[in-house]
Order: structure tokens, then C-alpha cells, then sequence
């Protein structure tokens, strides 16, 4: 995943910010116990991940506060359980898919960290054991539409939007409920895939890289609202414990701030001011 | 409980309100943000209610209206039976039996339908806008269509409902045309200026 689904935190309450840097720190903290270097690849996504887990299983409660090796004179709160090990575990095994994604990409070089996954990736497997081939599947699936340069639209966002369908209905207990929740992911793994192909386009056109939005890159923004939309008017459809005030604010405002940021670069101006709000500046 | 009082809603309140109600309870009776508080337990009853209440609204609003429905013809009500009951590979694969030749507007639309639910929002509104084309005069057809070019244009909901929910803003928050604390403050320090000026004093302190 790529870090597109943050909440839009000046419309967050202070506690609820407050709990989303305790479940970041909780994420960071899990994900430092399966491989310490990865602490650095941990995005958003991930916080979403473990937010999502925790409605779907109940836990939400804080741990004991503790010192963050990046600030020790402060303690700060944390939120550390099975969900966010859970999203720690998806992070390891996503970098692993991205690197070896990269590797046949022409970056050869990167072949050198590989033997570092080798012991991360089988503790997340062992803790998890459907959770790699979800997403190697995804990533698999990805390669092969890309090939095609033909691919359409709905296509090329099918394997990553599959992906997560998969990965958050894996999370749901409930039969009867998990249907909705895939169908939620799905469309979220797709607009997180289609966000990044029109943040990216400039890029592959140059480079030439395989983008879907090519043939048509007037129309990102339309059909960047009908995914939007369509994820909010699904999100809706879930069962209530998953209404949680700071997800209703990553799926109703985040991602509209994200798509607008990325749309029109004019209002450079307004993004930074929010950069002010990032957690890692003024924590 | 009648649930309507619990979420704080007229009966006849659109779904857009309601869901709007539901949003604003539960952000301020959410359990996460009574941790270690003593309200705690208190907190979590009265979400179940929202909670409870919002399900049963919605379920009962729901329960009259759903995807398959509609005046379709006997030609397909195979398919319209399996897209009701949810099952949308059995309709694609029922709708694929039917011969290009057999394949007017109705199928297009039912193949829209079957689209849309699978997350193929681009192929769904192609499929959509053809079965229009073919039958201007229908109304479903033209319904769909129009929902997709409204969603297009960064809009949720039906068109025919109000346009914007309060959770459909984005912006800076803090002074926007709605009147927050900054501007109380800079109304306040306008009215004890005037009245200064004729003598008089609203705020003692300056």
C-alpha cells in the first residue's frame, strides 16, 4: 500500500488524534519486534489496517505508555494488540512483494536485502498463514495486467483492489458481514490504486512505465470521484461496529483531501500548512 | 425506544440525515475516546443504543427497496432473481448464455448492475449509458445513468437529495462561511469598539 489512507487529522478531536498516534506507535512498535528496519517503511496504510482490526475485534484499549527511541524524553501513549501486530505482519510481507517488485523493475541492486526478509517473512507467516498469499497473489496479478498495456481501467485496480478486499474481510469474524466488508476493500484497494497511477502519471509518461490513466488522462478526475463516492456509499453499508469516528473521518474527508492535493497542485499553499499536522513534525 | 428518538431524527428524516445524526452521536459517544475515564462504561451502553437504532432504522428502510428490483421483463427475471438474492456470478454467467442478438437494452443495464457490484465502476457506467441510449425512455436505465454522472462530478447520494452533507466539506476548517470561534471572537471585538465609541462598555476587560 501506499500511504494514502490518512485521516484529514484537523478535523480529528484531540483525543481521537491522540488514540491514531498511539495505534501508529503500537504498528511501529509491533513491526520493530518482526524486522527493526522496516520501522522506516510503515505508512498510514497500515494505521488504517490496524484501526479497521481493532473494530472487527473489539480491542481498542490503551497500553502502558512508554519511550520512543526518536524523542525518549517524552512518554507517549500507546496502543499495542493483536490488531496492530496484525498490520505489522502485512507491512513485512508487503515490503517483501515491493521489493522483489522492484528487483524486476531493473533496480538489480536491491537483491542484497533480500536475505534480510528471509526470517521477518516466515515469523509473519507462521503468526498469519493466509496473509502472504493474499497479497503475493496480488502482486502476481499486478505484473501480469501491467503486461497488457491495453488493460482497462477496471483491470488494471482489479489485483490490488482484490488484495485488500481480501485482506480486511479476512478480518471480520462474522459470515454474514463479510461480504460487505469486501466489497468496502475492494473499492478502497481500488481508488488507493487508481490515487497513485494519477499521482504518477507524469512520471511514467516520461519513464514510460505502464499507467492506466494514459490513454486518458483528462478523465482521472471523473473517474477518481466515482470510485470516491462509491467507496463512502459502501462504507455505509458495513456493520456499525466499524463506524468509528476516526475512520469515518479517513473515508469522508481523508481521502477527498488526498485526491485534492494530488488534483490540483495549485493549492500547494493549503497542503503545507497541513503538513504542520503531521504526526512525525510535531510529535 | 423508538429509535428514531435515540438517534434524535424525525421519522420522515431522509436516509443523508439520518446518517449525518448517527455520525455526529456516535463521534461523541465513540468508547475509544473514554479510555481510563470513568464514563467509560456509561459511554459504551448508550453507543450500543445508537448503534442498535441505527440498524434497525436502516434495515427497515432497506427492506422496501434493493438492487433486481424493478419492471424488467420475464426474459430476465432468471437474472433479476439472482442479482436480489446477491448471487452476481451466477447473474453474469446467466447473463453470458444470452446470444449477442438477444442482448438489448435491459441486458446492458443487468450487466451494468452485475459490474457495479463487482467494483468495475468504469465498465458499469459504459454499460449503463448504452442501455440508456437504447432505451431513452426508460427510467431505470436513465436513473443509473444519471447517479454515475452525478457520482463523476464528486457528489455522493441520489441527486434528487440535498447536495452536500455536513461530512462532504473539505477544507481548512476553523473560519469558513459557518461561523466559528474566530469569528465570534472578531463579532465580539467589533461590538465593544462601537460601543466604546458612543460611550458606552461590553467587555470591562478592554
Amino acid at each position: 500500500m501506499f500511504g494514502y489512507i490518512k485521516p484529514f487529522t484537523p478535523r480529528l478531536l484531540v483525543c481521537e488524534y491522540d488514540n491514531y498516534k498511539a495505534v501508529y506507535c503500537g504498528v511501529c512498535r509491533d513491526l520493530q519486534q518482526y524486522a527493526p528496519m522496516l520501522r522506516l517503511s510503515l505508512s498510514y496504510d497500515f494505521v488504517f489496517a490496524a484501526l479497521f482490526r481493532m473494530c472487527a475485534t473489539g480491542e481498542n484499549e490503551l497500553t502502558k505508555p512508554f519511550r520512543c527511541a526518536v524523542n525518549p524524553a517524552k512518554k507517549r501513549p500507546l496502543c499495542q494488540n493483536e490488531a496492530t501486530k496484525f498490520s505489522a505482519a502485512a507491512a513485512v510481507v508487503m515490503s517483501y512483494y515491493k521489493l522483489c517488485d522492484d528487483i524486476a523493475d531493473g533496480k538489480r541492486l536491491r537483491i542484497l536485502f533480500k536475505p534480510f526478509f528471509k526470517r521477518p517473512l516466515k515469523r509473519a507467516e507462521r503468526d498469519y498463514p493466509g496473509l502472504r498469499a493474499i497479497i503475493a497473489e496480488g502482486f502476481e496479478n499486478q505484473l501480469r495486467v501491467e503486461k497488457d498495456p491495453d488493460s482497462g481501467i477496471d483491470l488494471a485496480a482489479d489485483p490490488t483492489a482484490a488484495a485488500l478486499g481480501k485482506l480486511l474481510e479476512s478480518c471480520e469474524q462474522n459470515p454474514a458481514g463479510k461480504r460487505s466488508v469486501y466489497e468496502f476493500g475492494y473499492m478502497l484497494g481500488r481508488w488507493v490504486y487508481l490515487i497513485d497511477a494519477a499521482d504518477d502519471l507524469k512520471k511514467d509518461q516520461k519513464s514510460g512505465g505502464f499507467n492506466p490513466f494514459k490513454a486518458c488522462p483528462e478523465r482521472r478526475i471523473e473517474v477518481l470521484n466515482l470510485c470516491v463516492t462509491e467507496v463512502s456509499a459502501r462504507y455505509d453499508k458495513l456493520p456499525s461496529q466499524y463506524h468509528h469516528p476516526v475512520i469515518d473521518n479517513i473515508i469522508e474527508l481523508g481521502t477527498l483531501k488526498v485526491q485534492n492535493d494530488i488534483m490540483s497542485p495549485d493549492t500547494g499553499k493549503i497542503k503545507k500548512q497541513n503538513d504542520r499536522h503531521n504526526f512525525h513534525k510535531t510529535n | 425506544m423508538d429509535p428514531y428518538e435515540v438517534l434524535g431524527v424525525a421519522p420522515n428524516a431522509t436516509e443523508e440525515q439520518i446518517k449525518a445524526a448517527y455520525r455526529e452521536l456516535a463521534r461523541k459517544y465513540h468508547p475509544d475516546n473514554y479510555n481510563g475515564n470513568p464514563m467509560a462504561d456509561l459511554a459504551k451502553e448508550k453507543m450500543q443504543q445508537i448503534n442498535d437504532a441505527y440498524d434497525r432504522v436502516m434495515s427497515a428502510r432497506r427492506g422496501n427497496s434493493g438492487a433486481g428490483e424493478g419492471t424488467g421483463s420475464t426474459q430476465f427475471a432468471e437474472v433479476r432473481g439472482f442479482i436480489s438474492r446477491g448471487d452476481y456470478a451466477g447473474a453474469d454467467s446467466a447473463l453470458e448464455r444470452f446470444p449477442s442478438s438477444a442482448r438489448n437494452a435491459e441486458w446492458y443495464y443487468l450487466k451494468g448492475v452485475v459490474f457495479e457490484r463487482r467494483g468495475w465502476m468504469e465498465q458499469a457506467a459504459a454499460n449503463y449509458e448504452r442501455a440508456a441510449n437504447m432505451d431513452p425512455q426508460n427510467n431505470e436505465y436513465a436513473s443509473a445513468t444519471s447517479r454515475v454522472k452525478w457520482q463523476r462530478s464528486g457528489n455522493y447520494g441520489s441527486p434528487n437529495q440535498q447536495p452536500n452533507g455536513p461530512y462532504r466539506q473539505t477544507g481548512t476548517g476553523g473560519c469558513g462561511n459557518n461561523c466559528g470561534p474566530c469569528d465570534m471572537c472578531t463579532g465580539l471585538c467589533c461590538a465593544d469598539t462601537c460601543c466604546e465609541c458612543m460611550g458606552g462598555d461590553l467587555c470591562t476587560c478592554c
